[in-house]
């Protein structure tokens, strides 16, 4: 070998190392990089999702021990009054009143959707029924169920997050499938609570969503996350969106 | 025979991604299915390669029909796992400048009987320079696990694939005159490459769908 050709081979060896230690580099970087990404943005919004329930639940509080408490006392004043006046004021009076009624169930929905009580109160499953019941009141949206015949005892935060899931994925139903029917499953199975929500609608291109398109998922992935578990969206077999979240739970005493 | 191993080993690496992906019947929906079009393309160019190299007739001409559609169709490839619409954009309407250019290079340095010193360069760097920006601009903003995304693993695998033949591929023209025997010893050191690069792909196409 002459020593042009020697030199030659020389650079040739230090071109092909090169080439693979820096791709082995760049994608072990990468990998570290988006981990730490992930972990931080995990994080944060674990803590920007806690400060917003947190601030929901005071809203909701307020509303219901000062505005509603104030519209009940305002109710019994006109009550008092109604026996006092003359025929044409009890007319009048009664219909006062019977805004005031519609106005404390409007302040007592708006509470309720702030903070989802129910789920504290009544269990997760029960919560769920309630939720299906609104949708399909409010939207016209049919919500098949298949939930446990048991109540779960998960715990509060995964529970909050479940719901506010399933809250989320069925308005996304409304909003953007097209259908009037969806399907809402919960198992909790070997210490993993599963929530499925599917529909058969128009569906949507995961690989394409930008977050320009809307903060729902990734609203409902932080949630997910948040609780230490994960959300899966994905195409449904005969078309449509099937949103998955598996969040760490636990069976009832 | 022995020696020549890594040579005809990377020959078969590049059929093995078209061969996982029938058997793991997974789909070839969008950058995949060009992906694997690529591999065909370059597998057939081995075949026909190969059996002209046995009938004893030139066969480097094979390369100037691959190199320009391969390119085509890396860069179309790549382009399909791009996110945001002015990178994808770009990325597609840069097959006709690539193409254009090629071709100038090919008629004005390069002689279709012996190995390209311009034209497969420059299509090597341009093919290195698309994987590697869809790898990084994909992982900076991908929040799914990267080691289970296609994307990741065929552009991770065109990065170490294109960088290694962009140091072959101008070695090979300065030796196939002077030292031939160096020359097949430079094809069998990339050639190792090739296939830790090809399996990686292979590895991207059999992935379960991107999420």
């Amino acid at each position: 070998m002459s020593g042009q050709q020697l030199t030659l081979w020389s650079l040739f060896l230090a071109a092909v190392m090169s080439v693979a230690i820096v791709v082995t580099a760049l994608v072990l970087a990468l990998v570290i990089a988006q981990r730490r990404r992930l972990a931080l943005e995990r994080e944060h919004g674990r803590r920007m999702l806690a400060a917003q329930e947190e601030e929901r639940s005071r809203v909701a509080r307020e509303l219901h021990d000062d505005a509603l408490q104030r519209l009940a006392v305002i109710r019994h004043e006109l009550d008092q009054l109604a026996v006092l006046a003359g025929p044409e004021a009890v007319h009048r009076i009664g219909g006062v009143s019977g805004e005031l009624e519609d106005l404390g169930t409007v302040l007592r929905t708006a509470a309720h959707q702030l903070h989802p009580s129910v789920v504290e109160k009544a269990g997760l499953v029960r919560a769920l029924g309630a939720l299906a019941e609104e949708f399909g009141r409010t939207a016209g949206l049919e919500v098949r169920l298949a939930l446990p015949a048991v109540d779960l005892a998960v715990p509060p935060a995964v529970g909050v997050a479940a719901y506010r899931i399933a809250q989320e994925a069925l308005r996304n139903v409304v909003r953007h499938a097209g259908v009037a029917q969806a399907d809402l499953a919960l198992e909790l199975r070997n210490g993993t609570l599963t929530l499925r929500v599917a529909d058969a609608g128009r569906g949507f291109d995961a690989d394409r969503q930008r977050p320009e398109d809307g903060l729902g998922l990734i609203a409902m992935r932080q949630r997910a996350l948040g609780a230490g578990g994960q959300l899966v969206v994905a195409a449904g077999r005969g078309g449509g969106t099937v949103v998955t979240a598996t969040l760490p739970g636990r069976t009832t005493a | 025979m022995k020696g020549l191993l890594p040579l005809y080993a990377a020959s078969v690496a590049e059929a093995i991604p078209l061969v996982a992906a029938g058997v793991a019947r997974r789909g070839a929906a969008g950058g995949r299915g060009w992906v694997l079009a690529w591999c065909g393309l370059l597998t057939a160019a081995n075949l026909t390669q190969g059996w002209l190299g046995a009938q004893r007739v030139n066969n480097l001409w094979v390369s100037w029909v691959v190199n320009p559609v391969g390119g085509a169709l890396v860069l179309w490839a790549l382009s399909c796992w791009l996110t945001r619409e002015v990178p994808r954009l770009t990325m597609r309407l840069m097959i006709v400048p690539f193409l254009v250019v090629w071709a100038v290079l090919a008629l004005a340095f390069d002689r279709a009987s012996t190995f390209s010193s311009a034209a497969e360069p420059l299509a090597n760097l341009v093919c290195l320079g698309a994987a590697a920006y869809t790898l990084v601009a994909r992982s900076r903003t991908s929040s799914a696990d990267l080691l289970r995304q296609d994307w990741f693993w065929v552009s991770a695998g065109m990065v170490l694939y294109f960088g290694t033949l962009s140091t072959r591929s101008p070695l090979s023209a300065l030796l196939v005159s002077n030292d031939p025997a160096l020359l097949i010893r430079a094809y069998e050191v990339a050639a190792v490459l090739c296939v830790v690069a090809l399996l990686a792909i292979t590895r991207g196409v059999t992935c379960p769908a991107s999420s």
